[in-house]
């Protein structure tokens, strides 16, 4: 029992990445109406960057966080400026070819750089351990990443919510003829949705890093999960995406536990298809979209 | 619209005449020429396959690969573990991919919007892990090596040539397909489908089956380059035929080319397979990942300038040196 309650803790915690990544996906799906096949590699960006400036000058990874978020930030604007908004307007075929293509770029890139082997960050002291709470141990690095998560929902929820700036977003959501009307600036919030995507691929990067290794395809599995988390916490939902993040990572870690850690990706999978099957719109409805 | 299919049969029977010249050119050539000639042709017929359900009916497939590795295994674990010919194997491959094609395409093509893209990433992703886990009959991550004993009953030859002619004829196959799909009723109605759904049904097409059938057509026919790309270089493994990267590289070809014209994807291949293997074979020790660099920066640039690809490019010229505008 003390086991099915640790493995459920820690696929909760876990579940907080997940939910990182696909608020990233969620907001600018809900936003633009693009599916982003980049996030992965964007996450992995944000690993390597991470890593780096670990390993150059030292930060702890949670030092590292602000300035590895920003840079993904401006990175995202960066690919938007350039690549992105050309397709905002055509179908969804192309704009998930043009995400591809920028994936590829970054995936080879980072193989060129760094090359394809599995690197880890050296794990500081204190993100090694463990706490206990009663007979569950829970690991630090985990511990964060969800409690990261949940501010994170929070504050994107009040942004979109309570501020002016939240409010122009959710209209362009709405409708986007109908906000430029009202004197929205359309594109620049576009511009502004895919550097807050890209910075929460990159804050997913930064808490990932200390748990598991970076090598230039690491994004691509984690971008399933990702994906999963969005149709089940319903295309365009905040709550739906962190709520969603928490149930993959409980079901992974569970069906990995009842199954062997390799049969749960085909479980998750299969929920997927589940939930594609019995209620496509998932379980919440878009906050954004 | 009735002289583009007049324009698709020429097309054909030029590809039916290449597919000849190429086999006699790889019959002489160096065997590295040789080489090339028919990975482009296996490549091709990849793309083509795709270009049903990613071209002709706008629903674009991560799962490519799957099939594509799905034909491969089929048909190697029946050669290699119950003795069965190559031959029977690409059969049963292709009724394999059509089978987990049509199931892939049962839950997600009712609905609209991008669900087809991401059931088919997860697709593909698990046909690659199950693919490893298995490793009692697929030989896990080190794959599985194929009998190298040639002969037209085993589908295995020491020569270029025979391949190239097999791949071709299989290449035209696909082609055929498509030529035949663009001029059937399916084909109007894949079109309307892609253009605008919602409109689509309302004038009666039943959308859901018209994308369940491309769909399905599209996974049985890369499958069975599966079985002839395995028989080829007789050793597969999970990487080098069900890959992400694989499927990735199909779409690059295809859309490139032109996705939803019947000879785009084979164009694409034409283009960008050579100069990718010539880029692997010069710089893939010291650069690995360059010829995937090009790829994505040549996909970029086509997506951005050339949404309809090389062909439609040459499409719109056609009209404008007809005279007829480019407006259509």
């Amino acid at each position: 029992m003390t086991s099915v309650a640790q493995v459920l803790v820690s696929g909760l915690l876990i579940g907080g990445i997940y939910a990182l990544l696909a608020l990233g996906i969620t907001l600018v799906l809900g936003v633009m109406k693009i599916v982003n096949f980049a996030q992965g590699e964007l996450m992995m960006v944000g690993m390597y960057l991470t890593l780096v400036l670990n390993t150059a000058f030292g930060l702890h990874p949670y030092v590292a966080l602000p300035i590895v978020a920003l840079g993904l930030f401006l990175l995202g604007v960066l690919i938007h400026a350039g690549l992105i908004r050309w397709v905002v307007d055509r179908g969804h075929t192309q704009q998930i070819v043009m995400t591809l293509g920028v994936g590829i770029i970054l995936q080879s890139l980072a193989l060129m750089l760094f090359g394809g082997s599995f690197q880890t960050v050296p794990v500081p002291p204190f993100l090694g351990g463990t706490i206990s709470i009663g007979p569950i141990q829970v690991a630090t690095a985990r511990l964060a990443a969800f409690i990261l998560a949940t501010i994170v929902t929070v504050v994107l929820l009040l942004l979109l919510n309570r501020t002016l700036v939240g409010r122009a977003v959710r209209a362009t959501a709405m409708d986007t003829d109908a906000a430029t009307l009202m004197g929205i600036p359309v594109r620049r919030v576009y511009l502004v949705t895919m550097g807050i995507g890209a910075a929460l691929a990159g804050i997913a990067g930064v808490m990932l890093t200390p748990l598991y290794p970076v090598y230039p395809t690491v994004g691509v599995n984690i971008l399933m999960l990702g994906f999963v988390v969005v149709v089940l916490g319903g295309l365009g939902s905040i709550t739906g995406a962190f709520v969603g993040g928490l149930i993959v990572g409980v079901v992974e870690a569970l069906s990995g536990l009842w199954l062997g850690a390799s049969l749960s990706q085909i479980v998750v999978f299969a929920l997927f298809l589940l939930v594609l099957l019995v209620r496509p719109q998932g379980i919440f409805r878009g906050d954004v979209a | 619209m009735k002289r583009q299919g007049g324009l698709n049969i020429v097309l054909l029977l030029v590809s039916l005449v290449l597919v000849g010249v190429f086999t006699a050119v790889s019959a002489a050539a160096p065997i590295y020429v040789g080489g090339m000639i028919v990975t482009t042709i296996i490549y091709a017929a990849l793309a083509t396959s795709w270009n049903v359900v990613g071209g002709f009916a706008g629903q674009l497939s991560l799962a490519h690969a799957g099939f594509f590795g799905l034909g491969a295994f089929t048909s190697s674990i029946l050669y290699v573990k119950l003795d069965i010919s190559p031959w029977i194997g690409l059969v049963i491959a292709i009724i394999a991919g059509a089978a987990v094609a049509f199931l892939i395409g049962v839950p997600t093509f009712r609905l609209r919007g991008p669900y087809y893209a991401l059931a088919t990433l997860a697709l593909g992703i698990i046909l690659y892990s199950l693919s490893v886990q298995l490793n009692s009959i697929t030989g896990g991550h080190a794959g599985m090596s194929l009998p190298p004993t040639p002969s037209w009953a085993n589908m295995t030859f020491l020569q270029q040539w025979p391949y190239a002619l097999i791949a071709g004829i299989y290449l035209l196959i696909c082609l055929g397909v498509g030529v035949w799909i663009v001029s059937s009723r399916l084909g109007y109605q894949l079109a309307a489908v892609r253009e605008d759904e919602e409109a689509a049904r309302a004038l009666g097409v039943n959308a859901t089956k018209v994308k369940l059938i491309a769909g399905t057509i599209s996974g049985a026919l890369a499958a069975g380059v599966g079985t002839i790309y395995a028989q080829y270089v007789l050793f597969i493994t999970p990487d080098s035929v069900l890959g992400t990267a694989v499927a990735i590289e199909i779409i690059v070809f295809a859309v490139v080319g032109g996705s939803g014209t019947v000879f785009g994807p084979l164009l694409g291949a034409v283009l960008l397979v050579p100069v990718g293997q010539v880029i692997l074979r010069e710089f893939g020790g010291a650069l690995p990942g360059l010829h995937t660099l090009v790829y994505g920066i040549v996909v970029v640039i086509v997506v951005l300038l050339f949404p309809r690809g090389i062909a439609g490019l040459i499409g719109a010229a056609q009209r404008r040196i007809r005279g007829r505008g480019v407006r259509a």
